[in-house]
């Protein structure tokens, strides 16, 4: 049973290139989040000021607004495998250098954000080149399952990074939390650099923003690459930019305060964890579709669903229901455009899905933030849910949107 | 007919069509803003929390600053 279960969930793990792969971004995810936990509790017992974990956590996120594209623009034009080798010894040097910091007592917040800095930038660079070296080391058949994987290793990381780093820091304090992470982050090295070479497609080579904007025409002659983006961003700004409602929602709505927050939170992280697995396991391009547009539906609904209940164990509910769909929808969306793309031009699509989304999610996040302090959460929350939810059931009419949801074939897949 | 190994494929000539510039501006406007957004707060939150500490001390004598700086610091998350 064990075996069928693998078989079926883990496939693209029979891949040995795939593997190191995905064992060098589980280590370098949990180093990551380790990392993040152990530099707020760090900067909040030196300063005091929530301002400065926020400002460090947005020096570690905010290059995810900027660094994509030049590195996109790159994975297409080096060896994949090169670029990951490179972000994680930085990474291993920014995190040996905390500890170095931490240990002998001379470390000081603005050097804490400074190297977060570093790591966000280093991350920005992991993401994108990862899910376009996933593409090149399995089928296409199983690129899905690749994808599932590597998602499912963001969100369990979530967990286990932490996990491992928080008793730490309460026993030993900060430089032990950050030896972990070095250790995590040598541990990705090894793999990445245990992998084989993967030289580049030759082609003619232009400017970095003349490639970058080849990178979205590609996107743009191709009608189901264009509308799995549009969608995909879509599906960022209008349910996926929740994280500043939830605060007000959980307060005033549910009478349930900061500890509601967290519920509601690792509600969303569960779900996501669960779905992003589960979607590995599907196996045909019809069930995919079929997958698609449930998880597109069931992600606004759920969204409806939460903003309809003033019951915590509901909201929790809704909120599992909503994050699964979630990710499932980003995981099965990404699938398909690194499915439909030529290999020359998956590293500018990988960083087109990690800038023009994040940014999406940021802008929105934004937005919403603002506007839930006039009008409250629940409007929002509730809006945004139906809008998403009609443009998935529109999505469906057009032959375009059949094609997307695996009702028609792809005739332009994989044309240069 | 294709490429054959280790020679370079030819760039593809892009046309900016409306269309195009259009999906260009949908994918890249949102981390543009919200990038705007954030710097445009830090550039102008001295200022505003300035008034914020006058009016709460001396509430007749407090600068006043425009609206959109005071909206600017307070949609950005870091602020």
């Amino acid at each position: 049973m064990f075996r069928n279960l693998s078989t079926r969930f883990g496939v693209a793990l029979q891949y040995p290139e795939f593997r190191r792969l995905w064992m060098a971004n589980a280590s370098a995810q949990a180093a990551s989040w380790g990392l993040i936990v152990t530099r707020g509790w760090l900067i909040y017992r030196e300063s005091g000021s929530s301002l400065y974990v926020a400002l460090a956590t947005f020096a570690a996120m905010g290059p995810m607004l900027i660094v994509p594209p030049i590195i996109g623009v790159l994975a297409d034009r080096i060896d994949r495998r090169r670029i990951l080798s490179i972000a994680y010894a930085v990474d291993i040097a920014q995190s040996a250098t905390l500890m170095l910091l931490a240990f002998t007592g001379v470390i000081e917040v603005w050097m804490v954000v400074a190297l977060s800095l570093v790591n966000g930038v280093s991350r920005a660079t992991q993401l994108p080149t990862s899910q376009a070296l996933a593409a090149t080391l399995v089928p296409n058949d199983r690129l899905l399952n690749a994808l599932s994987l590597n998602a499912s290793t963001q969100h369990g990381s979530r967990l286990i990074g932490p996990g491992i780093v928080t008793p730490l820091l309460a026993i030993a304090g900060a430089p032990a939390a950050f030896l972990v992470s070095v250790v995590l982050y040598v541990i990705a090295l090894y793999q990445a650099r245990s992998l084989a070479p993967q030289p580049p497609v030759a082609r003619a080579r232009a400017g970095f923003v003349t490639d970058f904007v080849q990178g979205l025409a590609y996107v743009y002659e191709r009608p189901v690459l264009r509308l799995m983006l549009l969608v995909l961003v879509c599906h960022c700004g209008l349910t996926m930019a929740f994280e500043s409602l939830l605060p007000s929602f959980a307060h005033n709505q549910l009478r349930a305060g900061d500890q509601g927050f967290g519920a509601l939170m690792m509600g969303v992280g569960g779900g996501a964890l669960i779905a992003s697995l589960m979607v590995g396991g599907l196996q045909t391009p019809r069930g995919r579709g079929t997958a698609l547009i449930v998880a597109g539906i069931v992600s606004g609904l759920g969204q409806v669903l939460l903003a309809l209940t003033s019951s915590l164990v509901v909201a929790i509910a809704a909120a599992a229901i909503m994050g699964g769909a979630q990710a499932a929808f980003m995981t099965m969306g990404q699938a398909v455009t690194q499915s439909i793309a030529v290999d020359e031009y998956r590293g500018r699509i990988a960083s087109i899905n990690a800038f023009s989304l994040g940014g999406m999610m940021a802008t929105m996040n934004l937005f919403n933030g603002s506007l839930a302090e006039q009008f409250g959460a629940q409007p929002l929350l509730l809006i945004n849910g139906v809008v998403f939810t009609l443009i998935v059931l529109v999505t469906i009419v057009p032959l375009t949107g059949r094609q997307m949801y695996g009702r028609r074939p792809i005739l332009e897949a994989r044309a240069a | 007919m294709t490429a054959g190994p280790g020679t370079p494929s030819p760039t593809p000539v892009v046309r900016l069509s409306g269309g195009l510039v259009a999906f260009i501006a949908v994918m890249v406007l949102p981390a543009v803003v919200s990038l705007a957004v954030v710097g445009g707060a830090w550039a102008v939150s001295d200022e505003v929390y300035a008034a914020e500490r006058a009016a709460s001390t001396a509430p007749g004598n407090a600068a006043p600053v425009a609206p959109w700086k005071t909206t600017l610091v307070a949609v950005c998350p870091i602020h």
